[in-house]
């Protein structure tokens, strides 16, 4: 991604350069104000390309006969976790470990294994710990589970209240509080 | 009084929360259980650091319960876990090494790297099973050396360690493992 930057940065510059005489001429005018300050714009642009080009250099350049397995294997290293570097998936990751889980990943994607095949055999070494998604199964209830029953809890309890509130509300009036709405009525009435 | 108490309910919901989020905050990650626990040592077969001609199999660990302990020449905290490991050999207990590998080495410039290190450090080892490549320890689900692994005579992992082994550990943690599954 980053060699792609630098490739486009380089295109753009060769376009100016290739620039009719007029506006090169007008560049030249305008090269002791605001150029100065694009220059240095450039450069720093440069220099962040050039930062994260050598960022990619830690992580392998792989190549792929399709597109389809290039995004399994990104979609895969993104979603398995690093064992030595708990908050970082093994994509992520400049370990030791996770440049070898890469590796693995890689080479079981080229000879075609599927993506449950190759989660299986990480989680049988590293364990349910690499998966950022836990699977749901009988000791993961509670994880997965947890969120659902809340909101029905809260739906449960939201009627509840709504249902005794209504009851309250058709409550018949007292013989006392009658006589004084009626009293109230006869008073508007009158006036 | 019951209303009261209901009313108390989200309080009591959130402070049950709040406890149990406290507690992780104190949990080691690295403290997690092997995913080979209880279940039998990885098939290998590799040469041995002593001998490149000698191969070795996962049934070099049967019949006899044994600690396997994943080390590299390279790796500081195993030259201070040595020490530990001697007094366990000393002690009876079958200690097998496996020299996990290096990054960006010759397998003769590791197997000299390794064995340099066992004659500076002391040799604990009954043999030392030589894993250039790291396939026995990405098996064995290692992210760091040093590990150790307990292996009963059947050979099923029965208890698993990360990091280096303390004086204290040996006395508290391995020598009662390896009584309990002798």
């Amino acid at each position: 991604m980053a060699l792609i930057d630098l490739c486009c940065a380089r295109a753009s510059s060769a376009c100016t350069q290739a620039g009719d005489d007029d506006s090169s001429a007008r560049t030249r005018h305008l090269a002791g104000s605001g150029l100065g300050w694009l220059a240095s714009m450039v450069l720093a642009l440069l220099m962040l390309v050039a930062a994260l080009d050598a960022r990619a250099e830690a992580i392998e350049v792989r190549g792929f006969d399709n597109p389809v397995t290039e995004k399994r294997y990104q979609e895969l290293t993104a979603t398995l976790r690093c064992p030595k570097c708990e908050n970082q998936a093994i994509g992520d990751s400049n370990s030791p470990i996770a440049a070898d889980m890469r590796e693995r990943v890689y080479a079981q994607l080229q000879d075609g294994r599927s993506d449950k095949e190759i989660i299986d055999f990480m989680v049988q070494r590293f364990g349910d710990y690499v998966l950022y998604n836990p699977r749901l199964e009988g000791r993961t209830l509670l994880l997965w589970g947890l969120p659902g029953a809340l909101v029905v809890i809260g739906a449960v309890v939201l009627w509840l209240i709504i249902r005794s509130r209504r009851r309250t509300q058709v409550r018949s009036l007292s013989a006392e509080e009658r006589a004084r709405l009626d009293d109230l009525i006869d008073k508007e009435g009158s006036a | 009084m019951k209303r009261r108490l209901l009313l108390m309910l989200p309080l009591a919901l959130f402070l049950a929360l709040g406890v149990f989020l406290y507690q992780g905050l104190s949990i080691n990650p690295f403290e997690r259980e092997s995913a080979l626990m209880a279940r039998e040592f990885p098939d290998f077969e590799l040469s041995t650091l002593e001998n490149p001609e000698r191969r070795v199999d996962q049934d070099a660990l049967s019949g006899e319960l044994s600690l396997v302990n994943v080390w590299g020449s390279w790796c500081p905290t195993c030259r201070q876990e040595m020490p530990q490991l001697l007094d366990l050999a000393e002690r009876g207990v079958r200690l097998i090494g496996v020299d996990y590998k290096e990054e960006g080495a010759s397998d003769g410039e590791r197997r000299a790297r390794g064995r340099a290190f066992l004659t500076q450090f002391g040799n604990p080892f009954a043999f030392n099973i030589f894993d250039p490549e790291g396939t026995l320890g990405f098996d064995l689900g290692v992210y760091g050396a040093p590990e150790t692994f307990l292996v009963d005579a059947e050979g099923i992992i029965r208890y698993h360690h990360t990091g280096y082994i303390t004086a204290e550990d040996v006395e508290k943690i391995i020598l009662p493992e390896v009584e309990k599954w002798r």
